[in-house]
């Protein structure tokens, strides 16, 4: 681990990674944390809109990978397995939050502060400032904040199916439920949705 | 309409593909004859896109070395169990405290006597110390004189000799000189080594028993070549002399003018420390002294949060922060229940809460 700092892409396939982690070979460890770090992050971001959060539970999912490695034994892709540790503790940050007393569904009337302004300052800003694309900005803006006050549940099936595309078979997987279930809760999640967004639809 | 209704609910699936063929075809013949229904695919189309172009997060560069030394340091996740058995970080720091003090309290065992104990203490322990060559000094033999001298000690105390008095500790209801001492070291060289997250003095505790029991027969190794069965019962005693030696429990006096708050948050506090209320003295039907029973190795926590009763919503808060890094509920169950199974296994020891009024104080 130790003389390991960079780790240059062997082009192995995750399983083959997966199986030289296994025999204790920690470069090859490295070399998924490396190929998927992107990924972690920015579901647990997608999933909690909380810079620190987000890249706390990723590495966090990572840890317990490294300490679970032994117990995996490929019944469905390393990146299954990935995306089911960071939702689980996603989740656990929101039951977190929710003990603080820190609102899960924000209000946006007074949301955290610096985020905001950053963000804002980002969309106001377009590499093409046609009226078009700013309205575009606004909708994405709009759209969100509507995310984040959607409850967990659908905002998980939302993320995995149009940020990650996976598809119903593996989110079922993932979050450990039928087929049937997944479709039912997308498209309940996707109602939701587009209840809230109803005046920026029309 | 009923048809339109039957579509909508299918019209999710539809976008993702993942209707059979069938399906997807009869959505299709409907679409092509139902405006409505178009508008309303269009518009999740638009909310799909939207997601799509949410902003992302980018890991920061130094992503990779921090998950390394969380592998390394192990602490992703820390319950209140993780923190009172695993006060130090690093598994070495562990090992060095409780070889030292369990050393400590052989040496205080062993020389404590020399300076202040009847004749025929004094000149065993003499005997011990001016022999060439140390004979094995049988562990036991060292816990029964450990117990003499808290016998003395009781005894020095009641004597108004102000001699005796200054060779006693400090504080007369104090626990044991020996165990405190150790405690105290422990707790410096904790502070040498371990981060600043260590709350409590790390005192060996039933998990580390191994540990404890190996450098026992280290540190017994030093004075003499005790037997194994020795060391494992010195390991013992080490914990034990708080029941053998002490007239009573510490007292702690907490100057509040509210004593039913107090009973609550004491319950409470103990009750989250999986200690126990061993008995309530009342005045009136008002608390005034409060006996309960917590782990050793919290007793400086309990103290802590004690004295922050005043208010209630600082210790909330840390209670929230605690439990807040539990993981899932069946495997905080599982934590819970494995965390009970130790604390059964742990020193405890016994603590009196006296309430004052603060005027009092």
């Amino acid at each position: 681990m130790e003389r390991v700092t960079h780790t240059e892409p062997t082009g192995a396939t995750d399983r083959e990674l997966v199986a030289r982690a296994q025999g204790g070979e920690e470069s090859a460890f490295a070399e998924l944390v490396e190929r998927h770090q992107r990924r972690a992050v920015n579901v647990a971001y997608q999933l909690l809109r909380d810079e620190e959060d987000a890249v706390e539970v990723a590495q966090d999912a990572f840890v317990r990978i490294y300490r679970a490695i032994g117990e995996f034994r490929g019944e469905c892709e390393f990146t299954t397995w990935l995306h089911q540790i960071v939702v689980n503790l996603a989740r656990n940050k929101h039951r977190w939050w929710w003990r603080r007393g820190r609102a899960v569904t924000v209000s946006f009337d007074a949301p955290v502060q610096t985020e905001e302004g950053q963000r804002r300052q980002q969309m106001a800003a377009p590499t093409d400032p046609a009226d078009v694309e700013l309205g575009r900005a606004e909708f994405v803006r709009t759209l969100e904040q509507q995310m984040r006050k959607l409850p967990p549940k659908f905002r998980e099936v939302l993320v995995l199916r149009n940020v990650e595309g996976l598809s119903y078979e593996e989110i079922a997987v993932v979050l450990r439920c039928s087929v049937g279930t997944v479709k039912s809760r997308i498209a309940r999640a996707r109602e939701a949705l587009r209840e809230a967004m109803k005046d920026e639809l029309q | 309409m009923i048809e339109c209704r039957k579509i909508r609910t299918e019209l999710s699936a539809y976008l993702d593909g993942e209707l059979t063929s069938a399906e997807q075809a009869r959505v299709e013949v409907h679409l092509s004859e139902c405006a409505s229904c178009r508008q309303r695919l269009a518009e999740l189309r638009r909310l799909e896109e939207g997601i799509t172009r949410l902003p992302q997060l980018e890991p920061p560069p130094r992503f990779v070395a921090e998950v390394r030394q969380k592998i390394r340091a192990r602490t992703d996740e820390r319950t209140w169990v993780d923190v009172m058995f695993r006060p130090l970080w690093l598994k070495l720091p562990v090992e060095v405290v409780a070889v030292v003090a369990v050393a400590m309290s052989i040496l205080f065992a062993v020389h404590r006597p020399a300076e202040h104990l009847p004749e025929k203490e004094t000149l065993y322990t003499a005997a011990i110390e001016t022999q060439p060559q140390p004979p094995p000094v049988p562990v036991a033999s060292l816990r029964k004189q450990a117990d003499g001298l808290a016998r003395a000690e009781g005894a020095l105390e009641l004597q108004p000799m102000a001699a005796a008095k200054a060779m006693v500790a400090p504080e007369p209801a104090a626990p044991p000189v020996a165990e405190k001492a150790a405690a105290e070291l422990a707790a410096t060289a904790a502070a040498a080594v371990a981060p600043p997250v260590t709350r409590s003095a790390p005192a060996p505790t039933a998990t580390k028993a191994k540990e404890v029991r190996a450098s026992a027969r280290t540190a017994g190794a030093l004075l003499s070549e005790a037997p194994t069965a020795d060391a494992k019962a010195f390991n013992s005693s080490a914990q034990q002399t708080t029941a053998d030696k002490a007239a009573g429990p510490e007292v702690v006096v907490l100057a509040n003018a509210n004593p039913t708050w107090v009973e609550q948050q004491v319950t409470a506090l103990v009750k989250e420390m999986q200690g126990a209320l061993l008995e309530v003295k009342r005045d009136n039907g008002i608390a005034r002294s409060i006996r309960v029973r917590v782990p050793t190795a919290m007793v400086a926590e309990f103290k802590t949060q004690l004295a922050e009763t005043k208010t209630g919503t600082e210790r909330q808060l840390r209670r929230q922060v605690i439990v807040g890094y539990a993981a899932g509920p069946e495997e905080q169950a599982k934590r819970e229940a494995e965390g009970a199974d130790a604390v059964r296994k742990m020193p405890m020891t016994e603590l009196e809460i006296r309430i004052v009024s603060p005027a009092k104080k």
